[in-house]
Order: structure tokens, then sequence, then C-alpha cells
């Protein structure tokens, strides 16, 4: 008995493991592509970012998953639950992570700006070699608490019947009666890899990804 | 079969309504639970104690970083095992103001801790009690400053309220899923509490700036 629990929480965790990571690249290529379109100096292309941000920062994640998951079939196009997991999360963190990188981005000294300007920088050449690297400091920190939001958002997807990590607690916890066990076991794993596997991470990216920069230690 | 159909729409409206009533209502609660728990915590992590504020500041991350849905599941099965039965309204709205405390308390200490030293100074140089600095100089100028952070907090609540439902809280997406089951037309019910969402995210930011306003007023601060 115990044994099956163990095995059904080492594969969840794998799962939740594997989504998380999923989910993250889906965020960080949209919320950079959306950061970037919500600074750009044409006004339709912010419109359309400040649209995109306030629907997915506007609804419930459950809702957004729930649509995607029940909803769309209906117009013939039924996703996996791992698609819609992956997806899913990814699209409505990419709300939040916009707003991060717009702000990384507008916290660049106005300075550079002007100083690329007067290089005679294209605003692409701009972007790419004198703002985003310093932006990307900035971001770093927040970026590493929404991973950790997204490792969080992973037990949702419990509602759309994937065998995550809650899942999988509330299975083994179910099955044995032991639910003091298994939830605490599962409380505890969610905490080691936020702890020990997630900010390590984002501490050693922050290192590397700022060569002649020290950051004060933070909690 | 039409894609969209008014008549579901209406159908499904009473449903939706007694819904968003649990949903508001447990957002209230749970946020009024946040405020003060929040505040308890950042005090306790102030504390002069260095065992007391690290054991807090642990508890805080712990919260912080594992899922709501699993506390809850935590505090609403391990009771019974122990023969202390939690009503699931309890359970489900006690756990979201106890995570959203942890948060809560982040913030607060954010604003204390950004209230200048000058402040503390002058409180002893005035014989005040610590409890009196507390109340009467201190959290004035710390709390207005961070209500806008304290109500997306409040907006964020909002949203995972929807989480309650794993322990059979009938709260509005998962009435909006069942009347979707029974008629096999998901597509109105859902979209609506999403728009739904949309509207009080919208109206509750809106309250959220107006009180941040006011509090910052009447402190006379900014």
């Amino acid at each position: 008995m115990l044994s099956f629990g163990v095995a059904a929480l080492v594969k969840g965790m794998l799962v939740t493991l594997i989504v998380t990571l999923g989910a993250s690249l889906v965020t960080s290529v949209l919320a950079l592509i959306v950061g970037l379109m919500r600074v750009s100096p044409i006004k339709p292309v912010r419109w359309l970012a400040i649209g995109y941000i306030e629907f997915f920062r506007g609804t419930s994640l459950l809702v957004q998953v729930y649509w995607w998951f029940f909803v769309l079939p209906i117009f013939g196009l039924a996703l996996s639950p791992w698609t819609v997991a992956i997806f899913g999360i990814g699209l409505c963190a990419s709300g939040y992570g916009a707003e991060v990188v717009r702000a990384a981005i507008q916290a660049v000294d106005r300075g550079q700006y002007e100083a690329s300007i007067a290089l005679n920088f294209s605003r692409l050449t701009m972007m790419r070699r004198i703002v985003m690297p310093q932006a990307i400091r900035a971001l770093l920190p927040s970026w590493g608490n929404m991973l950790i939001e997204l490792l969080k958002a992973t037990s949702l997807t419990f509602f759309i019947t994937i065998a995550e990590f809650t899942s999988a607690a509330k299975l083994a916890a179910d099955t044995t009666g032991n639910y003091l066990l298994f939830f605490a076991v599962a409380l505890f794993g969610y905490y080691i890899i936020a702890r020990a596997l997630i900010t390590p991470f984002v501490r050693w990216l922050e290192r590397r990804l700022s060569p002649g920069f020290v950051r004060e230690a933070m909690a | 079969m039409t894609i969209w159909d008014w008549s579901y729409v209406w159908e499904a409206l009473p449903h939706l309504y007694l819904g968003a009533i649990v949903t508001v209502e447990a957002t209230l609660f749970g946020f009024a639970i946040a405020l003060i728990l929040g505040l308890v915590f950042a005090l306790i992590r102030q504390s002069r104690n260095r065992y007391v504020s690290t054991a807090m500041a642990e508890v805080v991350e712990f919260i912080r970083s594992t899922p709501l849905l699993l506390q809850v599941f935590f505090i609403y099965f391990v009771g019974p095992e122990f023969g202390m039965y939690i009503p699931a309204w309890i359970a489900g709205v006690g756990m979201l103001g106890v995570h959203y405390a942890a948060y809560c308390s982040e913030c607060y200490r954010a604003g204390i801790e950004t209230v200048d030293g000058g402040q503390w100074e002058a409180c002893t140089a005035l014989n005040l009690s610590p409890q009196r600095s507390w109340r009467a100089i201190i959290l004035p100028q710390a709390i207005p400053p961070i209500t806008p952070a304290l109500g997306n907090y409040f907006v964020g609540m909002f949203k995972d309220a929807p989480i309650l439902a794993a322990i059979a809280i009938p709260e509005m997406l998962q009435r909006a899923k069942n009347f979707g089951g029974e008629n096999y037309r998901y597509i109105e019910a859902i979209t609506m509490v999403g728009f739904f969402y949309l509207v009080f995210s919208l109206v509750a930011s809106a309250i959220v700036q107006a009180v941040s306003l006011w509090l910052n007023r009447r402190y006379h601060l900014q």
C-alpha cells in the first residue's frame, strides 16, 4: 500500500516538474513578446498588449483552464489535458509576466535611451544590445517569484484530470487513508522544489547574467 | 446548433447568481482574516527575539511556496483523522485567509520597513510605550502606502476562490460547470463566469484605488 503511494507521488512530482517547465517556457516567450509590445511606440500595438494583459490577469486561472478544456471542444478543437495544462497556465501567467517585463524595461535609466539615440542605434539594436541586458537584471527576481507561482498553479490541473503532485497525494491518501502523511509529504515536496531548486537556479542566473554587477543579498 | 444560445444564458443566470454570492462572501471573509492575521504575522516577524522572527519568516515562506489547493486539502482531510471535523466552509475560507495572510504580511513588512528610523527615535524620545508607538505613529504611516499592494491580493484572492470547489463548496465556477454538464452546453455558462470575473476584478481594483487615495489623504501622506 505504502509503496503504491510512494510510486504515485514520484510520478506526480515528475508530472508537476514537466508541466512547470513547459508552462514557464510558454510564459517566458509570450511575456517577453507582449511586454515588448506594451512599450512599443505604435499605439495599436500597445493597445493590443494592454487588452491581452487585462484579459489574462482579470479572469481566474481556473476559469481560463475550464474554458480551454470544456468550451474549445465545442468548436471542434479538443485539446489534450497536457496541452491545456501547459498552455493554459502559461498563457495566464504571461499576462503577469508581461507587466514584469514592462516594469523592468521602464526601469532602465532614461540616459541609456538617449545615449543610444545619440549613437544612432536603430530601435532594434538599442533594445537588443543596450536596454534588454540591463532590464534582465531587474527582471530576474520577479521572474523567480513567477516561477514559484507557476509551480503552485500546476496544482490546479487537478481539476482537469492530470495526475500531478497534488492529485497524486490525494489519490495516495484516499487509497491508504493516511491523509496526514501524504499531504505533509506533498507540502514539503512543493516547498523543497521551490526553495532548493527554483530559488538557487534563479540566483545562479542572476549571477550569470549580471557580470560586473554585484547584487546585494536578497531575502 | 448555434454557437452562442441566449436562452441558456438566461437559464444559467440564477445558478451563477447563487455561486457569485458564495464567491464574494468567501473573498470578503477570507480577506478580513488575511488583513488581520497578516498584520499579526508581520508584527511577530518584527520581534526582537531572533528565533521568533526567523521562525515566523520560515512559516510565511512555507505558506507562500506551497499551493493553496494542497493546503485546503490538508486542513480539510487531516482534521477528521484526529476526530476534528472541520466544516468545508470554515476550512476553505480559513485557509484562503491564512494563505493570503502570508502574502499580506510581506506587504506590511515592506510598509513597516519604509517608515523612517527617526520616527522610532522620536517615539523613544517622547517616552511612548511600544504599543502606543506602533498604534499611533508607525502603523498609520506604514499601512496607507501599501494599500494598493494589499488590494492586489484582494483581487487575487477573488480569482483563487474557485479552488474551494475542490472541497465541495458550490462557488460560481463549480455551478457553471455543473450547469454545463447537465445541459451539455458549457460555452455560455463558463464564458459568462469569465466575464463576471473580469467585471468584478475591474470594479474591485477601482474600489481599491479609491480606498488607497482616501487613506493616504486621511493620514496626510503624499
